[in-house]
Parts: structure tokens; C-alpha cells; sequence
């Protein structure tokens, strides 16, 4: 269980963070901010 | 000898592709774009004595153009007994159906000449030979389909087509010139495929597979501008008055995004058509070495249309908005218009591809003893699969009638309603990539058992991916959709295709590693496949052809009332847009004839293989 748990764990927040940055620079490229702003 | 006939061929191959470099100064358009180029940049600096200089010539308005003609009814000939309309529209698609299938053909064969040189694999080799040697009769019949619109546009739609030749007298020609060049690289291509083997011999022949998608390619972006034009005029004012510049006729503001689109879209249908003359051969092959044979074929063929497949929603997306971009009435014509409806049941026959490929794939991973450890987890791909179909299809403004708009009290559907807009379609087809492709590393990986230490942590970050993906993809669907303006909801949908990109991409890489040294379970059996899952590589291509009849309608029914768009009216009886449903039927009964030439191609293939000896019909020779 541990061979998975940690690892998954690692991954999951390395991962967020990559898409996090993707999603962030892919809206700021197009002018635009990742909250919505009125 | 060798050495000589090496000389020969080397040095032939230089001769043509000298000419092609040279072939574009032949060119008056290149001369007439430079010199009307120089004509504005001497325009623009009238105090300077060398551009005065070079504005002493003034060669593009040396030229004066008429401007589009207003036609009649009377302006249109007619042949009785024939609807012009429905005949050129026919046999329009149908030369693109086949003109798809040859440009696509030599660009994944090319690819898997490459695998077969890489791998030493004959295999490979012969696969290729394999699909050219398909492809020879498509060829012809792309040509025949071709000339026979020709002669369509020009007895039906003269006016037009004289309009059009004006404005591209150079790419036209050109055109009809490049079909020599064409003719003559396949021909070498495909006789000489069993000379031209070995050594540098196999690299001259994959060098003119280079050259016939070289060739293939230009053809059909010089064709793609004619069409282009008439959606998205360019280099012409509002009277239709050409400025003689073809460079920026043929470099208008559709030409690109419909270059794009067709080249992924080619190499997927073509993928599938070659699946289903693999499919054919299956399921008529006699013995079990033919058998395995097919199967493997059908199995490269699938990876194929698959591969491509991945891309082409985006593709037609980018182009999509690229209308919308240069007329907003096109775009929503196009989307939020008449032709809606034709989207839904485009995205049912896409619903039914994708379920169709990952079903094959299900059904290969019979082929392997290890299969057994990731069966189990088919049915929730299946489940994830339908339900994002359901989301595809579901439509947004429903055809009603005044009753049942007071019952329902609006033209949406109050809960699905929400389902019927982009964002939720641009998450549910992200879905289905990101699962077709898990389809994919289940039927990769049901065959190995990886070797390495940290296999656990590569599969528990595997998951991590997939789990974190698919969140990103449903959080940018939903808020940016839902919660935010129509700027962001569009521009959400960039994110949204990069994420499935980055897990299809990392996923692969972490699997390459993975199961690098990977122990195979046991040699695949090859052939041991259902014959229903042939059925599904049919429905590949049958569902490829109807939506591509439908989308090629679409994209020229926009037009609506014009032969090219604000510039040149359509004056003829057939001027309308035709109802949903007849539209439909024409596009039907051509897939169905496309569909009867095919099998022609494919029976021809078969009888070419025969040899029979009649005995006693043959005189005896004399020894």
C-alpha cells in the first residue's frame, strides 16, 4: 500500500502544480486572467 | 552495374528536384505578386527616385479585371433530367472521399517504410507495398471523379467557373502540370518498390515517398485555396474586382485552418479505410497465416486512425473559430444556426467511431495470455465512454413545435439544456481522448510485465496524472463554462486540449521507461480476434465517410446564397438551402456509392492476386 500511497501522493501534487501553471499561462497568453474578473 | 544503375537513378532524382526548385520562376503569379508588391511599397515612398524607378512599370494594372458577374437563372445551363445541384455536389465529395484517401495513404505509408528501415522488420515493408498497391486504383478514381466535376463546373456553373479561372489561371494550371510530377512519382514509387531495395537504394525509394507527399500535399492546398476563396475572399474588393495578386487570393483567411484540419483528418480516414480493406481481407482470408496476417494489418491501421484522431477535434475546432473569427454570420450559421442539427448528428457518428476504435481494442487484447489482468477494468472505460457520448450529442436548441415550447416553457431543455453548449462538449471530448487513450496503454501494457523496481510508483503516478488531468479538464469545462463570460468559455478550451495532450505525452514517456527491458507475457496470437471486432474496423470507415459528407455539405452550404461569399451571388434554381433531412439523404446515398466503389477497389486486389491456369486453352508451345 505504502509503494503506491506516497508516490501517488508526490505525483498528485507535482501535477496540480503542472496544470495549475499550464491553465495559468495559457489564460494570461490569451489576455486573460485564471479568476474570472467583472 | 549496381553502381551505374545507382548513378542513373541518383542523378534522375536530382534532375526533378532541380525542376521543382526551378519550377515556381516558370511561374507568372510569382513575377505578378512581386511586381504588384513593388507597385504598393512605390506607392507608399513617392519621394524616393528609386521606387519611382521601379514604378515605371507598372506590370499588375497593366491587367484590368471585370468584376463578378450578377447571374440569372438564365445564366445557368441545363441538361434535363439532371439537378445540377445534386450532381456536382455528389461528385464533388465524392473525388474529396477519394482524393482524402491518396494524399493520406503515402503519408502513413511513408511512416511505416521508416519503421520497417528502423526495425529491419519486412513486415513492415510489405504493409506498405500493401497499402500503395490499394491505394493505385483510388488514384485513377480520384482522377475520373475529378475531371467529371470539372466538366460539372463548367456545363452547369460556367459563369463560376470562368470567375474562378480568371482569378487562378496560374494554380490551376499548375495543377493540372503537378498531376505529371504526381503520376510520375508514384509509378516509380510503386513499380519500383521491389528493385529499389537495400542499402541506398531503400533510402532513394523512401525519398520518393518523400516527394509523392510533397507533390500530394501541394495538390490539394492548391485546390483547398479555390475553395477557401469562395468562403473567404481575399486580394478582391467588394465589386469583385481582382487586383491580381494570386498569392493573396490563394493565402486567404480560411486557407490555412482548412490546410490543417484536412491533412489530420486525411491520414485518420485513411487510416480507416485501410482498416476495413484489412477487415475484408479477415474475414475472407482462407488460412490462419493470411489470418494473422490481416489482423496485424488491422491492428496498424486502427493505431493509425486513432493516432490521428487524437488531434482532429481541435483541428475542426481551430477552424471553426477561424470562421467565426472572419464572419460571425458564418460562424453562427454554421454552429448556432441552420445547420446545428448537422453537428448533432455529426457527433453521434463521432460517438460511434470512438466507441467503435475502443472496442477493437478491447477485442485485441484477446490476443494476449496477460489480457486477463486489465479486463476487469474495461467496463468502467465503457461506462465513461457512453456517458460522455451522451454529453456530445446532446443537443442545445430542440426542434419543437409551439405546444411543446409552452410545455417546456422555452426552446431548452431545463436540466440537459446545460449540456448542450461547447464547454460541455469540449469536456466530454476530451474524455473520450483521454479514454480512448487508456484503451490504448491497457491493450500495451496487457502483453508485458515490467521489470523495472519502481514499477508501483510509476503506476500509482500514472494514476496521479489521469486523476489530476481529468479534474483540470472538468474544473476548466464547468467554471470557465458556466461561471464566467463567452471570452473565457472559448478560451478556456486551449488548457483543456493541452491537458489531454500532457497526460497522452507524459503517460507515454513514463510508460517508455516503464517497461523498458519488459518482459513479454507470451508471443501475441495474431488472428485470434472475433469477427465482429472486423465489423467494428467497417464502422470506422463508414462512420468517417458520412460525417466527412456531412461536414464537406456544411462547410460549403454556409455559403448559403453565394458562390463565393459577398463578392459573387448564386443566382441559380438551386440557390437554397435544402431541408436537414434531404441534405442528409444526398449525403447518404453518396456515402453509399462511395462506399460500392470501394469494394470495387478492394475486390480488384483480389482478382489482381489470381493466376489461373486453363488447361487445354493454350496452344503447346513449340520447345
Amino acid at each position: 500500500m505504502k509503494a503506491y500511497f506516497l508516490p501517488f501522493i508526490g505525483a498528485f501534487i507535482v501535477f496540480c502544480l503542472v496544470f495549475f501553471a499550464l491553465d495559468f499561462s495559457m489564460m494570461k497568453l490569451q489576455g486573460l486572467t485564471l479568476v474570472y474578473g467583472h | 552495374m549496381l553502381t551505374r544503375n545507382m548513378k542513373i537513378t541518383f542523378g534522375a532524382l536530382m534532375l526533378v528536384i532541380l525542376a521543382m526548385f526551378m519550377l515556381p520562376d516558370f511561374m507568372p503569379a510569382v513575377h505578378a505578386s512581386e511586381a504588384a508588391a513593388t507597385e504598393a511599397t512605390s506607392a507608399a515612398a513617392p519621394a524616393s527616385a528609386a521606387a519611382s524607378d521601379a514604378a515605371a512599370e507598372p506590370v499588375a494594372n497593366a491587367i484590368t479585371f471585370p468584376p463578378a458577374p450578377k447571374l440569372t437563372e438564365a445564366d445557368y445551363p441545363t441538361i434535363p433530367g439532371v439537378n445540377a445541384r445534386v450532381m456536382v455536389w455528389l461528385v464533388a465529395q465524392l473525388h474529396l472521399w477519394f482524393g482524402a484517401f491518396v494524399v493520406a495513404v503515402p503519408m502513413f505509408v511513408f511512416i511505416i517504410e521508416v519503421i520497417g528501415m528502423v526495425t529491419r522488420d519486412e513486415r513492415y515493408d510489405n504493409m506498405a507495398y500493401e497499402f500503395i498497391k490499394v491505394s493505385i486504383t483510388a488514384y485513377s478514381l480520384t482522377a475520373i471523379l475529378g475531371g467529371l466535376l470539372s466538366f460539372g463546373l463548367i456545363l452547369f456553373y460556367p459563369d463560376l467557373f470562368k470567375y474562378l479561372s480568371m482569378i487562378f489561371k496560374e494554380s490551376m494550371f499548375a495543377y493540372a502540370l503537378l498531376f505529371f510530377a504526381e503520376s510520375a512519382v508514384l509509378y516509380i514509387y510503386y513499380y519500383g518498390w521491389h528493385w529499389l531495395q537495400g542499402g541506398n537504394k531503400k533510402w532513394i525509394h523512401l525519398t520518393f515517398g518523400l516527394l509523392l507527399n510533397a507533390v500530394g500535399l501541394q495538390l490539394m492546398f492548391l485546390a483547398n485555396a479555390w475553395t477557401t476563396f469562395m468562403m473567404s475572399p481575399a486580394a478582391v474588393d467588394a465589386a469583385g474586382v481582382f487586383n491580381g495578386n494570386t498569392w493573396e487570393a490563394i493565402h486567404n483567411f480560411l486557407w490555412n485552418p482548412i490546410n490543417i484540419h484536412r491533412v489530420v483528418a486525411n491520414v485518420a480516414y485513411g487510416g480507416s479505410v485501410v482498416g476495413a480493406y484489412a477487415a475484408f481481407k479477415f474475414l475472407s482470408a482462407q488460412k490462419k497465416e493470411e489470418r494473422a496476417h490481416y489482423d496485424w494489418v488491422g491492428y496498424n491501421a486502427n493505431f493509425i486512425a486513432i493516432s490521428a484522431l487524437l488531434p482532429l477535434p481541435f483541428a475542426g475546432y481551430y477552424l471553426t473559430a477561424e470562421m467565426y473569427a472572419y464572419s460571425q454570420q458564418m460562424g453562427i450559421t454554421l454552429m448556432g444556426g441552420v445547420f446545428a442539427w448537422i453537428f448533432i448528428i455529426q457527433a453521434v457518428l463521432i460517438g460511434a467511431l470512438f466507441l467503435s476504435a475502443n472496442y477493437y481494442l478491447w477485442c485485441g487484447m484477446g490476443r494476449s495470455e496477460g489480457a486477463y489482468r486489465y479486463n476487469p477494468r474495461i467496463k468502467y472505460i465503457a461506462a465513461v465512454l457512453v456517458l460522455a457520448f451522451l454529453v456530445w450529442f446532446t443537443p442545445h436548441t430542440l426542434v419543437l413545435t409551439n405546444s411543446e415550447l409552452k410545455d417546456l416553457g422555452g426552446p431548452y431543455h431545463q436540466i440537459l439544456g446545460v449540456f448542450g453548449i461547447m464547454p460541455a462538449k469540449n469536456t466530454a471530448v476530451n474524455f473520450l481522448l483521454t479514454f480512448t487513450f487508456l484503451s490504448f496503454v491497457f491493450y500495451r501494457r496487457a502483453n508485458k510485465v515490467a521489470t523495472v523496481s519502481w514499477a508501483a510508483a510509476g503506476n500509482a503516478a500514472q494514476i496521479a496524472l489521469f486523476t489530476v488531468g481529468l479534474i483540470n479538464i472538468v474544473i476548466l469545462g464547468v467554471y470557465y463554462g458556466y461561471f464566467t463570460n463567452t471570452v473565457y468559455k472559448v478560451a478556456a478550451s486551449i488548457p483543456q486540449v493541452l491537458t489531454t495532450l500532457t497526460i497522452i505525452i507524459t503517460s507515454l514517456v513514463i510508460d517508455s521507461f516503464m517497461y523498458k527491458g519488459a518482459k513479454d507475457v507470451a508471443p501475441l496470437h495474431w488472428g485470434r480476434m472475433p469477427n465482429r471486432s472486423q465489423y467494428a474496423l467497417f464502422l470506422l470507415a463508414v462512420s468517417f465517410t458520412w460525417l466527412m459528407g456531412l461536414m464537406g455539405y456544411v462547410r460549403s452550404g454556409i455559403r448559403q446564397h453565394w458562390h463565393v461569399s459577398n463578392i459573387f451571388r448564386d443566382g441559380s434554381p438551386d440557390a437554397f438551402t435544402p431541408g436537414l433531412g434531404y441534405a442528409a439523404s444526398v449525403v447518404s446515398v453518396g456515402t453509399i456509392m462511395f462506399m460500392a466503389m470501394v469494394i470495387f477497389v478492394f475486390w480488384l486486389s483480389t482478382i489482381s492476386g489470381k493466376h489461373v491456369v486453363a488447361k487445354g486453352y493454350w496452344k503447346e508451345q513449340q520447345a
